[in-house]
């Protein structure tokens, strides 16, 4: 019995281990983006990006206007232009319509650091 | 409106969270003659219940320890006639009933008061209409003395601060109910009817209301703002309210608005100064000046807009609005002439 737990716990470590390798790991990408995960479902309710998207984690976030955001940290393109990487990302939640004219999401307004913060939290979408 | 326009995200967010610390929608927390002298009715009927409780708590304890007692010390544990009479006398029918009378007299008291209230308004208090919709405020501002000067908006309902206003509420589909809290108790909108109250928000600020009447399937989501502005304010607001929209000059603007004629939006919504005259569906004449949109359900902001007009069905199944195929670009010019409008 005290061997399977031992067994378990250096199986969970060393699964951990190898996360923190990983240079696409969430920890490592949230620090690249340079937001802080917790202050974005209340940004995305009050900047209206719950009444486009379906954001798993933000309640209220059931919308079907724009894709869903599940899964978003695995995706490799953002609205299918630009490669998914922290930059390009908060570079498109300020500002759509310099990524891609004519689409439909709009300009909102969003503030750089508010912009990390949401990037940081599609972040741990996996 | 620019201090109010600054204070709509942080405000929205405190609201939105639904927080009593700060008082929104609070019936204890009263903002107005009206509201006052119903909490002052509750706090009393509250502490004469707890003394009730308070009491018989300690009848029951004291009757516990006694037959304990006496059960202990092989007594029988039965009152005296005389005495089990004198229980029930006092303890079953005269406390109980001047305790009942006091609480009549003090609902009449209360009653009265709000009636007082209602008739201290003067002859001539301002006069607003609401009209419930399912699921929005269709709000008329009456001016009985310059009728050129009423004018009609939705949702956000404005007035003077430290002055009664008088709200005749009347109901365009099926039974709804006027609620703030914070100001006054719920009174039905019933259709056929005019219900009367009046009403004060002795201080400025905003205060949340909602309907209180279930009248279908987004009862949940038709909820008001009552915007208090000191009188001088108010008096611009209305000034405001009644300059109709000159054709926009920026071109961007004026494409966004043939978007909103091209569309079908004209038919259900009004626009002041436009041809769009629609009477079924909110006023959205001054619609950038607002706090919220689809009666308090999301906050004005261009995220929020855009989401609602291309799916209204997404955010309030069951409304009368339908979704619109509009392009991405149309979407974004309508947006911003509707946020044009201010």
């Amino acid at each position: 019995m005290l061997h399977a737990a031992v067994l378990a716990a250096i199986a969970c470590a060393a699964a951990g281990c190898e996360g923190d390798l990983d240079p696409r790991s969430p920890a490592h990408v949230r620090s690249a983006a340079g937001g802080h995960a917790r202050n974005a479902p209340k940004l995305m309710r009050e900047y209206g990006c719950i009444s486009c998207h379906t954001i798993p984690g933000v309640r209220g976030a059931h919308a079907l206007v724009g894709p869903s955001l599940a899964g978003f940290a695995s995706r490799q393109y953002i609205a299918g232009r630009v490669a998914n990487e922290p930059d390009a990302l908060v570079r498109w939640i300020m500002h759509p319509q310099s990524v891609k004219p004519g689409t439909a999401m709009p300009e909102m307004g969003v503030t750089g650091q508010h912009a990390r913060d949401m990037a940081a939290y599609l972040y741990t979408l996996e | 409106m620019q201090p109010l326009r600054a204070l709509a995200l942080p405000l929205l967010a405190v609201l939105a969270t639904g927080c009593t610390a700060t008082g929104s929608q609070d019936v204890l927390a009263p903002a107005g003659p009206q509201a006052a002298g119903i909490a002052r009715w509750f706090w009393i009927s509250f502490w004469l219940a707890v003394a009730v409780f308070v009491v018989f708590s300690a009848l029951l304890a004291v009757g516990l320890r006694r037959a304990h007692g006496r059960a202990r010390r092989g007594e029988a544990n039965e009152l005296s006639d005389r005495a089990a009479t004198r229980l029930v006398a006092w303890g079953g029918l005269v406390i109980p009933a001047v305790i009942l009378l006091v609480l009549l007299v003090l609902s009449g008291v209360t009653d009265r008061g709000i009636s007082a209230l209602g008739r201290g308004a003067g002859a001539d208090p301002l006069t607003i209409r609401v009209t419930g919709h399912q699921f929005w405020w269709e709000l008329e501002y009456l001016d009985p003395r310059n009728p050129h000067r009423t004018f009609t908006t939705a949702n956000e309902l404005h007035v003077p601060a430290g002055r009664p206003v008088r709200l005749l509420l009347e109901s365009a589909d099926v039974v709804h109910s006027f609620w703030v809290p914070n100001l006054h108790g719920k009174t039905d909108l019933v259709p056929g009817r005019t219900n009367d109250i009046v009403l004060q928000a002795d201080t400025a600020g905003i205060y949340r209301g909602q309907c209180a009447e279930f009248c279908g399937v987004q009862h949940a989501k038709m909820a008001m703002l009552l915007v208090a502005h000191p009188e001088r304010d108010f008096a611009a607001w209305w000034e405001r309210q009644l300059r109709p929209h000159a054709p926009p000059a920026d071109p961007a603007l004026q494409r966004g608005q043939q978007v909103f004629m091209g569309n079908g939006c004209a038919v259900c919504h009004s626009i002041r100064g436009t041809e769009a005259r629609g009477r079924v569906a909110p006023d959205l004449t001054y619609l950038g000046d607002r706090l919220t949109l689809a009666a308090g359900t999301l906050g004005n902001t261009r995220g929020h807009l855009m989401g609602w007009i291309a799916n209204p069905q997404g955010i309030k199944p069951g409304t009368r609005m339908p979704a619109v195929p509009l392009g991405g670009q149309e979407l974004q010019l309508l947006a911003d002439y509707l946020h044009s409008l201010r």
